[in-house]
């Protein structure tokens, strides 16, 4: 980030390339849609390059960077634009009532296994509707700890908020992730048991 | 470690961030605890299958355009960042003042400078030569104010006015023959003339007009007409003294003393002398001058004998009468009316102790205390006969003669004043004023010992003046010639 201060684009274009895909998904699991996910992006990107010249070295850069992700996902969540989870079952991009290959379908089976694969297809539906329906604080905290691999103290720095909140958050939206993979659980031992002659 | 520890601790458990000491009980807590444990492994499960889905099925790669979007910005941005330095100084620049700015202006220096020496110039100028205003020529002379001064009226109707103007008509003459002659030069080529020299003439005309009312204005002056600051420094000398009543009475006593002489038959010999050519009459003139300078000095004598005596007389004893007076002087006679007749006062003022005879200046009230102002007194001596005055300290001179610098403070100050302002104008050669001086010093004291000096220098003044004029109507035509010539 000093060398793009000093003029230096190809600096910033590393810079980029090294925490687009963490702000994507980050974006991409905050946000409604994936055109909305693509402006906040690029927006995230834009308010560095216009504030370059506020950026002081003393400052972690990924936390002033995410704690931009973050403040425009929140802004955005809070004027009524909730992320609604695109249906695995939609082709990624599309609306939900276009056809094409579903989204699930480019899951692939790490092994080959057809039945381990269509868990893991189903896991992944869950988690996603899951951390879609997570209220904004503990989605954002979740997020900010598991896809950015933020440390609590840098989550409470962003946040604004204390570490012992940030936690307590945190254990909040695991309850749900887990209530809702034991659902799943459940549906599919009751399939199982149901499916057994 | 309790249940509830075990669920507060659960996240920092789960993310190993519990130091080893607190996750070795928190583990033995486990170990004890079935509940804890099995919700523990549920927690380890969600997290273990979250992590999974987000870094595998849900991990997705951001949009290309939105990547080439960034850069294309920040490169717009570098490319910004590179010309700071131009941006902030306009922006500096129009955050500044007026005066900031009007300073930061590069004419402003030169202007400034400019225009402070220009306002320098102008003050001295004015300090050095207040008479004169700025824009006029110092020595601007107008042909009528040589015209001679209207005689006095006399009671003597024999007595005419016409010998005592001959030195100053013949000037006149002159002067308006050249006058004329310019004048018809001046039409004769008026119409091929360059638009300047049309302009300056006009600007002389106007100027004439304006002078002509002035002088009509200021008919008291003896006839005098003078431009503006000219008149303005007669009139200091034309200025009327203190209000007098024994004024009148005194002039009758000097004239009694001088017999009658009048300015006219003082001004005859200059006259006379002027009159004649070069290769005329010398020895007449001469004759007749010291015929004129035998009269003023007789005439004169007693009178100086008294101002001389002056000191010596105390003013609160009763007066003596003067040899003149004494010697049968025609009392029932006309007494000769001065060039300027002070208009009689109301109030009785400070009598002119050096024209009065102490009969006179007995009669007169006491005069006023001297003004605290320290001021010099003029004190007549043995050089004052020769011609000039001797400037002391008022210290001094009431030192040497107390009572005489207390009686005469006022009217002889005013008469030296006047005499000084003569001097001064005479030897800055402002020969107009200085000849209207003389001649009001003439009028006002015929009978004064210095009379024939004022009387010779006032003779220089007009002849001087004279020929500053025709060198100027010289130089004018000269100038107008060159005009012409360069304009064919």
């Amino acid at each position: 980030m000093a060398r793009y201060q000093q003029g230096d684009v190809a600096a910033f274009a590393e810079l980029v390339a090294r925490h687009e895909k963490r702000l994507w998904n980050f974006v991409r699991r905050f946000v409604a849609d994936s055109a909305t996910a693509e402006d906040l992006l690029q927006e995230v990107f834009l308010r560095v390059v216009r504030n370059a010249a506020e950026w002081h070295p003393s400052a972690k850069f990924t936390t002033w960077l995410y704690t931009i992700a973050r403040n425009l996902c929140t802004d955005n969540a809070r004027r009524g634009v909730f992320r609604k989870a695109d249906s695995l079952d939609q082709t990624p991009g599309a609306t939900r009532d276009e056809s094409g290959p579903h989204r699930i379908d480019r899951v692939a089976a790490p092994d080959g296994n057809a039945e381990k694969a269509a868990m893991d297809r189903e896991i992944a539906t869950r988690v996603d509707q899951a951390v879609a329906t997570l209220p904004v604080e503990q989605r954002e905290v979740f997020l900010m700890r598991e896809v950015m691999d933020m440390s609590f103290a840098e989550i409470a720095t962003a946040t604004k908020t204390s570490e012992p909140t940030v936690k307590s958050r945190m254990r909040y939206a695991l309850e749900r992730l887990r209530g809702a993979l034991e659902e799943l659980r459940e549906d599919s031992g009751s399939t199982a048991v149901g499916s057994t002659p | 470690m309790n249940c509830a520890q075990v669920k507060e601790q659960l996240i920092d458990f789960l993310y190993g961030e519990l130091p080893a000491e607190a996750r070795s009980a928190f583990t033995e807590h486990l170990h004890g605890c079935p509940a804890c444990k099995a919700e523990v492994a549920s927690y380890q499960h969600t997290l273990g299958s979250a992590r999974a889905a987000l870094g595998g099925p849900l991990l997705e790669e951001p949009p290309a355009r939105v990547h080439l979007a960034v850069i294309a910005a920040a490169k717009a941005a570098a490319k910004q960042q590179a010309t700071p330095a131009k941006v902030k100084q306009l922006a500096s620049r129009d955050d500044l003042g007026f005066f900031s700015r009007l300073w930061r202006t590069p004419w402003f220096l030169p202007a400034f400078g400019a225009a402070s020496i220009a306002t320098v110039v102008f003050l001295v100028r004015v300090l050095k030569n207040p008479e004169v205003l700025p824009g006029q020529r110092p020595h601007a002379i107008d042909e009528r104010a040589l015209v001679a001064p209207e005689p006095a009226p006399s009671p003597d109707p024999t007595m005419a006015a016409q010998p005592a103007a001959a030195p100053a008509a013949e000037v006149k003459a002159n002067v308006e023959n050249s006058l004329d002659k310019d004048k018809e030069s001046s039409s004769a080529g008026r119409a091929t003339k360059h638009a300047a020299a049309k302009e300056e003439m006009a600007r002389i005309q106007t100027a004439a007009g304006l002078k002509r009312k002035a002088s009509a204005e200021r008919q008291g002056l003896g006839g005098l007409k003078m431009d503006k600051p000219q008149a303005s420094a007669a009139r200091q000398f034309a200025e009327p003294p203190p209000p007098r009543p024994a004024t009148k009475k005194s002039n009758k006593d000097i004239d009694d003393l001088m017999g009658g002489f009048k300015e006219t038959e003082l001004a005859q010999p200059r006259a006379q002398f002027l009159a004649a050519p070069a290769g005329g009459k010398p020895d007449r003139a001469r004759g007749e001058e010291d015929r004129f300078e035998g009269k003023a000095e007789k005439a004169a004598g007693p009178a100086k004998d008294i101002l001389l005596n002056e000191s010596a007389t105390d003013m609160a004893k009763p007066a003596r009468r003067s040899p003149a007076r004494s010697a049968g002087a025609p009392a029932g006679s006309a007494a000769p009316t001065p060039a300027y007749a002070p208009p009689p006062a109301a109030t009785p003022a400070a009598p002119r102790m050096r024209d009065l005879p102490a009969e006179s200046a007995a009669s007169a009230p006491a005069p006023s205390p001297p003004p605290a102002i320290k001021r010099k007194a003029w004190r007549q001596s043995d050089e004052d006969a020769k011609g000039s005055v001797v400037v002391t300290d008022d210290d001094s001179a009431q030192e040497t003669d107390h009572k005489t610098a207390k009686s005469s403070d006022k009217p002889g100050s005013a008469l030296d004043e006047s005499i000084r302002k003569a001097d001064r104008l005479y030897t800055s050669q402002d020969w107009n004023a200085a000849a209207a001086a003389y001649r009001d010093l003439i009028n006002r004291f015929p009978g004064h010992k210095d009379a024939p000096r004022w009387r010779d220098r006032m003779s220089e003044s007009l002849v001087a003046e004279e020929q500053r004029q025709a060198k100027l109507k010289k130089a004018k035509a000269k100038t107008i010639d060159v005009l012409d010539g360069s304009k064919l």
